[in-house]
């Protein structure tokens, strides 16, 4: 295993166990409120935006982990139905398309930040600055760009032969 | 247009790649080509797509799914159905029918419903005397259910990609789920019954539990439909809020009643329901893209006008729509397929009276089948990689399954009542 390999499995790891956390504390925060609205009469003030918020990154910090593991959702072509170099050349023509493309919007992104930040737009109920729940697509569309840069420029350095094929989906 | 609109994401699909990435990149080429709007206005329907109360859902019925199908809740379903319907000839298969129904109506998901109920039925299944064929296509045709037992994640994001009613939409696939159960129910008793089936296949030792000691073991698991569904129902929460506390009470009967799993073997389900909500969700955010796109453009109202000009009536629409959709079903996942075209079909499904929810009904049965068609039906690679099963097997063996659930898709279709009925006292 590589240092890159190894570092990118533990980011996945570390990932996988920061959402498995937002999660759980999405649920305790969506039951409390309930159960204060409904025994209290009083629902947490705020909850629903840092739910909606927590959601937004945890969409977006997912299909970053569904990048890195390339386990997205999509149409895939029985094995052996491409010969191995046709498959290999496609590998890297997805990876670089999907950079060019996730790095076009991250620029998009960072546009809006910009002017979210001058306008110093809030939040509604918390008044949290409205960078914070926009920055999770930054953060999620530059991290694909760069993975898939590094994914192509594997998968190109990448010697031919079946195992090499087959070792396709995802980094770690 | 129809290049970056039809053309580019038709070729980058078949390429192979992401279906997030298909609609994301139909979405910018035709903002970025032929359109005067700043660019900027892509992050903006991204983010709004998501930030959406209703699709919060999603994640925690995900997370309660995660937490009951890996909680060995199946093992416990097995015996109470088989306590009742085992001691028929052909129990067996009306066992798997009957657990897979239950099992899709606590997890929601369909290849989780297809594994839980493989591992627990299939090797006695094959004891029994069902061919090897036969056995495969029972458990993942019946598995399809899965996703329109209500509390079902496809109805949820047919309903905020349509702007429906999730409650009406959940009551509305109670029945024609039911429906197709007991059409395949009766499926499997007619081919006992012609000797095509193992007649002696009731289910083993199962029978020999008392229904009422099985209903114990079982109540726990049969409660959180129940649960969920009443408080929706009754007023005392939100679908949302359903969601939760479905994770909640999960947790409980996992964790303090089962006692089948560790404090961190549920934080693993967590951060797997995390990672498969991202999946779906992230879908959800580029289909917005998509859709803006597609409605700025004017493409739903020229469909409606073709489709007034072609005449055509809401039976014909509804036939070819079943057709189109089975055949796409094959192919695409009922998630993207929801995604992208409910809101291309809403507009042209309104413009000929055809009642919306019925219409997500039709969509959800469809896309179902899809789940147990070859060649890309998801519930055969299931079968493959838990039962071991070869594709070639499974593929023969959901044939008479599919043609029963063709047959009741039809029924459902054409008879609005099955679907709206209940819709009513709501």
């Amino acid at each position: 295993m590589t240092r890159l390999s190894r570092l990118v499995s533990a980011a996945d790891r570390l990932l996988r166990l920061f959402l498995g956390v937002l999660l759980v504390v999405m649920v305790g925060l969506n039951l409390l409120n309930a159960a204060g609205r409904y025994l209290f009469g009083q629902a947490i003030p705020g909850a629903d935006e840092i739910l909606m918020f927590s959601m937004v990154w945890l969409v977006f910090l997912g299909a970053l982990l569904a990048s890195a593991t390339d386990r997205h959702l999509g149409f895939n072509l029985p094995k052996g139905w491409l010969s191995e170099s046709t498959d290999k050349g496609l590998r890297v023509l997805r990876h670089l398309f999907v950079a060019l493309l996730t790095g076009y919007v991250a620029l998009q992104s960072w546009a809006v930040l910009q002017k979210l930040a001058k306008v110093g737009q809030k939040s509604m109920a918390l008044e949290l600055p409205m960078t914070l729940p926009h920055s999770a697509l930054l953060v999620s569309f530059v991290s694909t760009a760069l993975l898939s840069l590094i994914l192509a420029a594997r998968a190109l350095s990448q010697r031919s032969g079946r195992g090499a094929a087959d070792g396709k989906r995802g980094m770690p | 247009m129809i290049w970056t609109l039809a053309l580019l994401p038709l070729a980058l699909f078949v390429l192979g790649f992401p279906v997030y990435i298909v609609l994301l990149a139909a979405g910018a080429a035709t903002l970025a080509f032929t359109m005067n709007t700043p660019p900027l206005v892509l992050h903006q329907i991204l983010y709004g797509g998501v930030e959406n109360y209703a699709l919060l859902a999603v994640p925690f019925f995900i997370f309660a799914g995660e937490l009951m199908s890996r909680g060995g809740v199946s093992d416990r379903l097995v015996l109470w159905v088989s306590s009742f319907s085992g001691r028929f000839a052909g129990g067996l298969g009306l066992t798997t029918i009957g657990t897979a129904t239950l099992m899709g109506a606590v997890s929601g998901s369909s290849p989780a419903t297809v594994a839980a109920t493989g591992k627990a039925l299939y090797p006695d299944l094959l004891k029994a005397g069902y061919a090897r064929s036969s056995a495969l296509g029972l458990i993942v045709s019946s598995g399809s259910v899965a996703i329109v037992i209500p509390p079902s994640i496809a109805m949820i994001l047919y309903g905020a990609s349509a702007e429906q009613s999730i409650p009406k939409l959940f009551m509305a696939g109670l029945f024609p789920g039911l429906l197709i159960s007991a059409m395949m129910a009766l499926y499997v008793l007619f081919l006992v019954r012609r000797g095509a089936g193992p007649a002696a296949a009731k289910s083993n030792g199962a029978a020999a539990d008392g229904f009422l000691r099985a209903t114990w073991q079982a109540l726990g698991a049969l409660c959180l439909p129940v649960i969920v569904l009443s408080g929706i129902y009754l007023g005392l929460f939100s679908p949302t809020e359903a969601g939760g506390v479905a994770c909640f009470y999960a947790i409980v009967l996992i964790r303090y009643a089962y006692r089948s799993m560790t404090w961190q073997q549920i934080l693993e389900a967590a951060s797997e329901a995390a990672f498969l909500s991202g999946q779906i969700l992230v879908i959800v955010a580029s289909a917005a893209v998509f859709s803006w796109v597609l409605t700025v453009q004017g493409i739903p109202q020229s469909l409606i006008a073709w489709v007034a000009d072609a005449q055509m009536t809401p039976v014909v629409f509804l036939l070819a729509i079943n057709l189109i959709l089975l055949v796409l079903g094959c192919f695409i996942d009922p998630t993207s397929a929801i995604l992208v075209l409910t809101p291309i079909l809403i507009p042209i499904v309104q413009n000929l009276g055809i009642d919306p929810i019925h219409f997500g009904v039709v969509m959800t049965v469809n896309l179902s089948i899809g789940m147990f068609t070859p060649p890309f039906g998801l519930n055969i690679f299931v079968a493959q990689s838990v039962l071991g099963a070869e594709i070639w097997d499974v593929c023969r063996g959901v044939l008479g399954f599919f043609l029963v659930q063709v047959a009741a898709l039809l029924l459902i279709t054409y008879l609005p009542e099955i679907s709206l009925w209940l819709v009513g006292f709501y």
